[in-house]
C-alpha cells in the first residue's frame, strides 16, 4: 500500500496559493520560504528570484521598507501576532503603494524553528476612494456655505430694495404694506438663521426658532413707547425645515395682524405665540388679550386681507386648518396640521 | 449720539444704498461708499470717516484686509457685514460683526458697539 499524502512542503504551497491576498512565509531569518501565486501577480517579481531569499533583497531591494523592517525585526519578536499595519511605499515595477500588512509567528511542536505569515493586503484603490470622498465632502460643505452666502446676501438685496421703497413712498398705507414685506423677508431669515448649523432634513425644535423671530419682530414691529409685549412658548417638538419656514411665516402674519388691530390707541397687551405637537400633529397658536375681532354684519362683504390669504394658503399647503376663536378677551387664531412622516 | 460719517465698503450697490437709508434714518451720514479692498483705502484717506462699515468679502479684495490697513494708519471703528456665518462666528467676540440679512435694530446696536469699543 503506498503513502498517498502529499509532502508537507507540496500542502504548505497548496494553502499559500489557494489565499487570493499575497501571502508570504518567512523563515526566523526572515528568508522568503514560500509565496503566494497572488504575490508574484501583485507585485511582478518572479519565484526563482523571490524563495530562499531575505526579503529585504527581493526585487533589487525594493521591499526594504523601513516601516517594513520596523515591523518584522522589532515588532513582531516581541508581539506574535501583528495586525493592519499600515506601509506607504514606491515600487519601481508597480508604483506607490498604500498595503495593510498582518504577521503571525507560527511555533512549531517539538523544535524551535519558527516561521513567519505575512499577508499584504493592497489598499491603494480604498485609500483613493477615500480620499476622493473626503474631497467631496469638503467640496459639498464649501457648496453649501457658498449657497447660504448667496442667500444671505440675496435677502439682504431684496430687504434694504423694500426699505429704500418705504423712504419714497408717501402713503402710510403703502409704507406699512412696504414694512410687512420686509418682516416676511426677515422671517425668512431666521428660518435661513436657524438651519445654519443644521445638516440636511434634521428636525428643527420650532420653539427656539419662534422664540428668535418673536424677538426679532418685536425689536422692528413695536415702537418705542407701545405697551405690547410679544412672546413664544411651547414645547420641545420639532418639524422638517420646509415646515419650519411655512410656521414662520405663518407666525409672522398673525403677529403683524395682532399689533395692527389688537391694540388700538397705545392699548396695554401681549400676544403669544404658542406651539405644541403631538406624535401625529402640530398646532401653532397665535393669541392676544386685544379688543377681538368684531364679527361682520349680515349684509356686510367679508374682506380678506393679504395677511389672512398667506396664512390660509400656508396652511393649506401643510394640509392643516384654520381656525379663529374669541379669547376672554381678544383672539385666538390656531392652526393645526398633521405631522409628516 | 452725535451723526457720524460713515463709509460703506459693500460690492452690491444696492445693500449699500439700503445700509445709507438705515444709516440716514438713524440720524448718520454716509460720506462714501466703496466696492472694493482698494477703493476702501483710497475713500478712507481722503474723507477720515468716524466709522467704516464693511462687507468682508469683496468682489475684489477683502473686508478684513482692508481694515488692518486702514486701521495703521489711523484707528477707525469697523463694522462688518458677512453672510457667511461661518465667518461670522469665528469673528464674534473679536470684531463687530452682522449678520446678513440685518434689521435696521442690528445695524443701530452694532454701531453703539463699535463706537464704545
Amino acid at each position: 500500500m503506498s503513502n498517498t499524502a502529499p509532502p508537507r512542503r507540496t500542502l504548505e504551497e497548496a494553502i499559500v496559493d489557494t489565499v487570493r491576498e499575497p501571502l508570504l512565509v518567512l523563515d526566523d531569518k526572515l528568508h522568503v520560504v514560500i509565496a503566494s501565486r497572488s504575490f508574484y501577480q501583485s507585485f511582478q517579481v518572479a519565484k526563482h528570484e523571490t524563495e530562499g531569499r531575505p526579503i529585504f533583497e527581493l526585487g533589487n531591494g525594493q521591499w526594504n521598507i523601513p516601516r517594513l523592517r520596523e515591523l518584522l525585526e522589532q515588532i513582531v519578536p516581541q508581539h506574535t501576532t501583528i495586525e493592519h499595519f499600515e506601509v506607504d511605499h514606491d515600487f519601481p515595477a508597480i508604483g506607490p503603494r498604500t498595503m495593510l500588512l498582518n504577521a503571525r509567528k507560527i511555533f512549531y511542536e517539538g523544535n524551535s524553528n519558527t516561521s513567519l505569515l505575512l499577508s499584504i493586503e493592497d489598499i491603494t484603490e480604498r485609500r483613493r476612494l477615500e480620499r476622493e470622498k473626503d474631497e467631496l465632502f469638503r467640496q459639498k460643505d464649501l457648496l453649501l456655505q457658498e449657497m447660504r452666502h448667496r442667500v444671505s446676501n440675496s435677502l439682504q438685496i431684496i430687504a434694504s430694495i423694500l426699505l429704500l421703497k418705504v423712504r419714497t413712498v408717501q402713503s402710510e398705507e403703502t409704507k406699512r404694506h412696504l414694512r410687512d414685506a420686509h418682516e416676511r423677508v426677515m422671517a425668512i431669515a431666521t428660518v435661513q438663521d436657524q438651519l445654519h448649523p443644521a445638516p440636511f432634513g434634521t428636525p428643527i425644535v420650532v420653539k427656539n426658532y419662534l422664540t428668535k423671530l418673536c424677538d426679532s419682530l418685536a425689536g422692528s414691529m413695536i415702537v418705542d413707547g407701545q405697551p405690547v409685549t410679544l412672546r413664544a412658548e411651547g414645547d420641545e417638538g420639532t418639524v422638517t425645515s420646509d415646515h419650519v419656514i411655512s410656521i414662520g411665516l405663518i407666525a409672522t402674519e398673525l403677529v403683524i395682524n395682532a399689533l395692527k388691530y389688537a391694540f388700538p390707541n397705545n392699548a396695554k397687551g401681549e400676544i403669544v405665540v404658542g406651539f405644541q405637537s403631538t406624535a401625529n400633529a402640530w398646532r401653532l397658536v397665535v393669541s392676544d388679550n386685544g379688543i377681538g375681532i368684531a364679527r361682520p354684519l349680515p349684509d356686510e362683504p367679508v374682506r380678506i386681507g393679504l395677511g389672512t390669504s398667506i396664512v390660509e394658503a400656508l396652511a393649506k399647503q401643510l394640509g392643516g386648518r384654520v381656525t379663529t376663536s374669541a379669547g376672554s378677551p381678544g383672539t385666538i387664531i390656531a392652526v393645526t396640521a398633521p405631522r409628516v412622516a | 449720539m452725535k451723526a457720524l460719517r460713515v463709509l460703506i465698503v459693500e460690492d452690491q450697490m444696492l445693500i449699500s444704498l439700503g445700509v445709507e437709508g438705515m444709516l440716514e434714518d438713524l440720524g448718520h451720514k454716509v460720506c462714501a461708499m466703496a466696492t472694493n479692498q482698494d477703493d476702501a483705502l483710497a475713500a478712507a484717506k481722503l474723507h477720515q470717516p468716524d466709522l467704516i462699515i464693511s462687507d468682508i468679502r469683496l468682489g475684489r479684495g477683502d473686508g478684513l484686509a482692508a481694515a488692518e490697513q486702514i486701521r495703521r494708519t489711523r484707528p477707525v471703528p469697523f463694522i462688518f457685514m458677512s453672510g457667511d456665518h461661518g465667518t461670522v462666528e469665528k469673528l464674534e467676540g473679536k470684531a463687530v460683526v452682522v449678520r446678513k440679512p440685518f434689521r435696521p435694530e442690528d445695524l443701530a446696536q452694532a454701531i453703539e458697539k463699535a463706537i464704545a469699543a
